[in-house]
């Protein structure tokens, strides 16, 4: 229970007058910020309308804890459909400036840097959204260096930056280029020992986290074949190109890359710069002549229902399609 | 792969000098430009202290050695072998097993042999594609009769044979065990004497490292100005006014300087020009070319149109990679693929 | 409908249009034009011959375009008259009709518009309103998913009369839903399209619920709201009734409608938030309940009769509280929606309530207004010397000033209400207010001035604002110095710069004009005339040399005694840290500027009289 005389009655003056805080009475608790959210999907006790409304009631404490203002990315899927014009997304940051103001930190993982691997070249400064990194001059090994440094308070963990980084020097928790590799190759998928039974073609696919909306199309990715691996990253701005050509290499016959479509990553930029690497990419393969069916890259529309489910289908489809002629054609 | 020391060091030159044996050197090439071997002799008046610690037995670019001469050699004759050049043809490759049997160490000199440089980007065709489009479609030939090189030949004066022309450039650790990679389209001529060093000491590192270059990437050792500003849109060196002080990626053009090794010392920054990779990958990357686009592609600024931006980029295989094709997981995954169905 | 067609003093004229207002309050002359039916009014009994022979079908625009009519048509069944019209747009002219007419023979193609000039004492606007266009909401799928539609196109649906005679269908399939979700507030309190809540939608909404659900109860109905707004007599009762039936009530504004592409059944994504978790609620129909909106024409018909519009777009009424029907033009009045989204009950006693304000006018032989009219002095006004000028006509928040060229401005009596703006916007001093004559005012202030002027504070009020705020100050107890001095105006608009100019040359120590809020004007636009003048006159002041501080422009309403008092206190606490002595050098360095400015003031009738007898004194 929140007593009356437990809370800050200049909470909510403190947030209006950070920018982007000064609409905030207006909120009526509608709820429509809430259920157009993705994040909720992946962490319930997240509510973008309990938050505001928290602090409009000067609940300091249980506005500033927990992990809700630090899970918002600013993807601003909410804002034009607030029917009060709240710019949801800057008040979150407001209340994550008087956060930070008052030490608290952001809880969960964040990028770390390999220091003695990292170069300071400053690409994974200029690709994050976030403006999260930065470079700075510190002693590594013995020696003053220029290397990047992660923001914590900023930092998204979405893992543009590793894919970005030229030497590897950046990580995401649970998805370095280590853990993907590792995902890639579990049980033996690339090999006739493992799940996949012969002559099934092998299809792997990256999905994006937010790409979906709808619980049975989620539902379903679990549904495919051991034929279908499909792997989730944060977003499709994580995906290197040379994932794709390792499974490739190592046995895939059809690689999927999904990601948002244009404008509505999660993470701003990801969908944006996924798109220019794979259609270079597939410049690429047309280029040395490899055939470009083997790779796809598609930007789904979050809401449009059975949309990835109806894209794997069609994939193996044709993969099992294309080895049945080549069987012929011996 | 970072350099480590040697557990058991070799006997010194000094200690064989004593003993009264030099080192005994070759160097090679294959299909190559020449720039190795005269990257060799630009270390120029250290060619006498070169001479001090070693013998050279055979290096056909300088003087006039045959392969008899090698072949008469002992299995493992030869202390070190500095092989430059790319293996193109059945020639190539009859040298390059050759030379590894009478080889204690070799090392693969140079772009070339390391991963391919420009003789690789001929993987973008076949042998047939490069035969017609040299010997017949090029407009300053002149071949009315179509004729193509052959293996075997008979001409009046008896039987002309010429060396296999193979479908695939390969990297020299594609056809044979090497030990050591020394990079760069040439290698510049400080490391190339800093290794020469090392191997009359007898200070190699361990087997499987890249001597004569850097760690990390190229940026490391650069100066330019990087202001973090985004790729509004990428040109090519032609098409602008380069700026002297900025990094070039953030004028737009294509600056493999992140996805290359540094230790060449940045002579073509210091010329105005960015950076275009010959180096190969540093430590940690697998594909030099799809780690490059990576970065590349993720520093696009984010009001530009992005289906414009990648029309700007006019060849993406010699842009991204313009020396390391054959060595490339792209050029694996097509090969792979193109064996599997023969 | 059927009563006022049948009443000996109702007469109706429809399908007309009114195209032209003229006159004032008792004598209005107003342009009809009747346009043509095709079809004689007096030969065409409603029997329905021609309609089923013509083979041309649109949109019915009764039926919300969910229904065909065909080009002759009646727009429903009981439509007053009950006469047939021929849509000519969409007419190809292939004559069945005539031939189904036959002996009756009231088709006539050879129609005209006819326009003509009518007397009337007073107008009552009762157009309603309009709904509004979800397919703007994208989120909600209207116009792109087949079983998305509005409340309003549910109640055609329902209805005996409608399209289908009361089944209740859905557009895909025709099958009859066996659940329904209402969504509130389409449209409506919704700062990307209409601020306003439409006032109805709860009450229809839960009335075509209640509907649904008395005749088949095993309908799944949920109804998604923000807030439930049932205040009138009966209606929160109406309100637990359908609770009460198993209706659904969520609270949550969806935020999402997709559609499950092969049983086009739809899934409504909302926050529940009275459970705080999102739910996505699977339905076969959705009913959006979209918002009123104003009228198309109502741009137009503003103009015709010269009434202003709220901020919602719907037109203005004199007063909210204390003049709900009149509209600020005298004469004519308001009823029903189109003062502002209402539901029939309010409708039907505004209605009433318009009648009986028309009635008050229509039986008295006379009619009294405002003295503090406008008046033109014909030999001063530059328009009857052929120039072009007009400046007044503009200014005017009432039309009420004819301006020709060749002829001097008049005023309409009948229609000015007195803001005195013209006047003090008339560059050539033609135009003056009875009651409040500059000759009035610069008396006032000769009079006000006369001793000490550097320590005094010399207030410009307007009347129906700052002056009951002045007043509120003093029935409060809010106590204020003893330095101001007031003149009343009824409004800012009346604040001529040249009344400033003369206080300054009188050597007043600080100047004050206040008026409304711009929202609160008595005379609608005058304070924002008011309001551009001292902006500039801001300025020019400081250009002058005149010390800022002591010129300043305030906005006090009726009810802001307590600021009334806190300006002239923080004024005065100004004013008595300057040394007088420096004030009144300030005014001699400027004055040969300001009597440059004050040159032809003497020149204005009465004035050179007003200050001979204030000299006196």
């Amino acid at each position: 229970m929140a007593q009356s005389t437990q809370r800050d009655p200049n909470f909510k003056e403190e947030v209006m007058t950070e920018p982007g805080g000064e609409n905030l009475p207006r909120c009526y608790s509608c709820g429509t910020c809430m259920s157009t959210c993705l994040v909720s999907r992946v962490s319930p006790e997240f509510n973008p309308r309990r938050t505001l409304h928290q602090v409009m009631m000067g609940m300091r404490d249980q506005a500033l804890s927990g992990s809700t203002i630090w899970l918002c990315s600013a993807c601003d899927a909410c804002y034009p459909r607030c029917p009060q014009h709240i710019h949801i997304s800057e008040v979150m940051e407001a209340i994550r400036n008087v956060a930070a103001r008052n030490g608290i930190e952001r809880p969960g993982p964040i990028a770390v840097v390999d220091e003695p691997a990292c170069s300071g070249c400053g690409v994974c400064v200029k690709a994050c959204p976030y403006q999260a990194l930065a470079l700075v001059d510190r002693d590594v090994e013995g020696k003053e260096r220029r290397v990047s440094q992660v923001n914590k308070f900023l930092c998204m963990n979405c893992g543009i930056c590793a894919a970005a980084c030229p030497l590897s020097a950046i990580s995401v928790e649970e998805f370095s280029n280590e853990d993907i590799a590792v995902r890639m190759a579990a049980e033996g998928w690339f090999t006739d020992q493992g799940p996949v039974k012969p002559g099934e073609p092998r299809l792997l696919v990256f999905n994006c986290n937010w790409c979906m909306r709808a619980e049975v199309d989620w539902e379903s990715l679990t549904r495919f074949p051991p034929n279908v691996r499909v792997i989730t990253i944060p977003c499709s701005g994580r995906v290197d190109p040379q994932f794709v050509l390792m499974a490739l290499q190592e046995g895939a016959d059809r690689v999927l890359v999904v990601g948002c479509a244009p404008g509505d990553c999660h993470y701003k930029e990801g969908t944006r710069i996924a798109q220019g690497k794979m259609h270079v990419f597939e410049r690429m393969l047309k280029q040395v002549g490899a055939d470009t069916r083997r790779v796809r890259f598609a930007q789904i529309d979050t809401d449009e229902r059975g949309r990835l489910p109806s894209l794997i289908e069609g994939m193996v489809a044709d993969a099992k399609a294309e080895a049945i002629a080549a069987q012929a054609n011996r | 792969m970072p350099r480590q020391k040697q557990l058991q060091p070799k006997p010194t030159a000094r200690a064989k000098k004593a003993a009264g044996k030099k080192l005994k050197m070759a160097i090679y090439w294959a299909a190559a430009c020449g720039g190795c071997d005269v990257a060799v002799v630009e270390i120029g008046m250290k060619l006498l202290d070169l001479i001090q610690g070693a013998d050279i037995l055979f290096w056909p670019a300088a003087m006039d050695f045959k392969y008899k001469d090698v072949e008469a050699m002992k299995d493992g004759f030869i202390d070190v072998c500095l092989f430059n050049g790319a293996i193109r043809n059945a020639e190539n490759e009859h040298v390059a097993k050759l030379l590894r049997k009478k080889s204690k160490v070799m090392v693969a000199f140079g772009s070339c042999a390391h991963e391919g440089c420009i003789p690789g980007l001929a993987n973008l065709s076949d042998r047939q594609g490069v035969f017609t489009r040299v010997y017949r479609e090029t407009p300053s030939t002149d071949n009315p009769k179509g004729i193509l090189p052959q293996v075997k030949c008979q001409v009046p004066e008896g039987e002309l044979e010429l060396p296999e022309f193979y479908n695939r450039v390969k990297t020299l650790a594609q056809t044979v065990q090497v030990e050591y990679t020394l990079p760069g389209c040439p290698p510049v001529a400080t490391q190339v004497w800093d290794v020469l060093q090392t191997i009359l000491r007898g200070e190699l590192p361990a087997p499987g490292a890249v001597v004569g270059a850097g760690v990390r990437n190229l940026c490391d050792e650069c100066e330019r100005v990087r202001e973090g500003m985004r790729i509004k849109r990428f040109v090519r060196p032609h098409e602008v006014a380069l700026d002297a002080e900025r990094c070039f990626l953030e004028q737009g053009l294509i600056c493999a300087g992140p996805a290359t090794r540094a230790g060449c010392g940045r002579p073509c920054i210091h010329a105005n020009m960015p950076c275009r990779g010959c180096y190969g990958p540093p430590d940690g990357v697998v594909d030099q070319g799809a780690k490059l686009l990576s970065a590349v592609m993720a520093i696009i600024d984010s009001q530009a149109d992005v289906e414009q931006l990648v029309t700007q980029i006019v060849d993406p295989v010699g842009t991204f990679y313009r020396f390391s094709l054959p060595d490339s997981l792209l050029q694996r995954v097509q090969s792979d693929k193109q064996e599997a169905s023969q | 409908m059927v009563d006022a067609v049948r009443h000996p003093k109702i007469k109706i004229l429809s399908y007309s249009e009114v195209k032209r207002v003229e006159g004032f309050i008792g004598n209005f002359k107003v342009l009809v034009e009747q346009k043509p039916r095709y079809v004689m009014a007096d030969r065409c009994n409603g029997c329905g011959a021609c309609s089923p022979e013509c083979p041309i079908e649109v949109p019915n625009e009764f039926e919300e375009g969910i229904a065909p009519r065909k080009a002759i048509y009646i727009p429903h069944s009981q439509a007053v008259p009950l006469l047939y019209t021929i849509d000519l747009d969409n007419c190809i002219r292939c004559y069945k009709c005539v031939d189904a007419c036959g002996k009756l023979d009231a088709i006539d193609f050879s129609q005209q518009p006819k326009q003509t000039w009518l007397d009337f004492g007073t107008v009552i606007v009762a157009t309603g309103f309009d709904n509004f266009d979800p397919s703007v909401i994208e989120e909600y799928g209207y116009g792109r998913l087949p079983n998305v539609i509005t409340t309003m196109e549910l109640e055609r649906i329902n209805n005996t009369a409608g399209p289908t005679t009361g089944r209740i269908m859905r557009p895909s399939d025709g099958q009859m839903p066996k659940s329904v979700a209402f969504v509130q507030c389409v449209g409506s309190r919704d700062q990307r399209f209409n601020e306003y809540c439409s006032g109805f939608c709860c009450m229809y909404t839960i009335k075509n619920a209640v509907q649904w659900k008395q005749t088949y109860p095993e309908t799944d109905i949920s109804i998604f709201y923000m807030d439930i707004r049932t205040p009138a007599k009966s209606y929160e009762e109406f309100y637990q009734r359908a609770r009460d039936m198993g209706i659904r009530f969520i609270q949550g504004r969806p935020s999402l409608i997709t559609e499950d592409p092969q049983t086009h059944n739809l899934f409504v994504r909302a926050e529940d938030v009275g459970l705080g978790q999102v739910i996505e609620m699977e339905t076969e129909l959705v009913a959006l309940s979209a918002a009123a909106v104003p009228r198309a024409d109502t741009d137009r018909v503003s103009t015709t009769l010269n009434i202003s519009r709220s901020p919602g777009g719907f037109y203005m009424e004199y007063h909210p509280k204390l003049r709900p029907v009149d509209s600020p033009t005298d004469g004519v009045f308001l009823a029903g929606a189109a003062q502002g989204p209402k539901d029939i009950p309010s409708s039907v006693a505004q209605g009433s309530a318009a009648a009986a304000r028309a009635a008050r006018i229509l039986s008295a032989p006379k009619w009294e207004i405002e003295p503090i009219v406008a008046h033109v002095w014909e030999d001063r006004c530059v328009m009857a010397q052929g120039k072009k000028c007009g400046i007044c006509a503009t200014k005017c928040p009432y039309n009420s000033i004819v301006t020709e060229q060749g002829k001097a401005a008049v005023v309409t009596p009948a229609t000015c209400h007195g803001c005195g703006g013209c006047v003090a916007e008339c560059p050539h001093n033609a135009i003056t207010q009875m009651h409040f004559t500059d000759a009035q005012v610069v008396a006032q202030l000769h009079a006000l001035l006369g001793k000490e002027p550097e320590k005094k504070i010399l207030a410009f009020m307007c009347h129906w604002c700052s002056y009951g705020g002045a007043d509120n100050a003093g029935t409060s107890h809010f106590e204020y110095p003893a330095s101001s001095r007031g003149i009343r105006v009824m409004c800012s608009a009346r604040m001529d710069q040249d009344f400033i100019y003369e206080a300054f040359r009188l050597g007043a120590g600080m100047v004050l004009v206040s008026g409304c809020h711009p929202q609160d004007c008595h005379y609608i636009t005058g304070q924002r005339l008011g309001a551009e003048r001292f902006e500039k006159l801001t300025k020019r002041l400081e250009e002058m040399g005149i010390s800022p501080k002591r010129f300043r422009v305030e906005w006090i309403s009726a009810a802001e005694g307590a600021k009334y008092a806190q300006v002239i206190r923080e004024m005065d606490q100004t004013l008595k840290s300057i040394d007088p002595q420096a004030l009144k050098e300030e005014i001699e360095r400027v004055r040969p500027e300001l009597e440059r400015r004050l040159r032809r003031l003497p020149e204005i009738p009465d004035v050179a009289r007003a200050l001979e007898l204030v000299a006196v004194k």
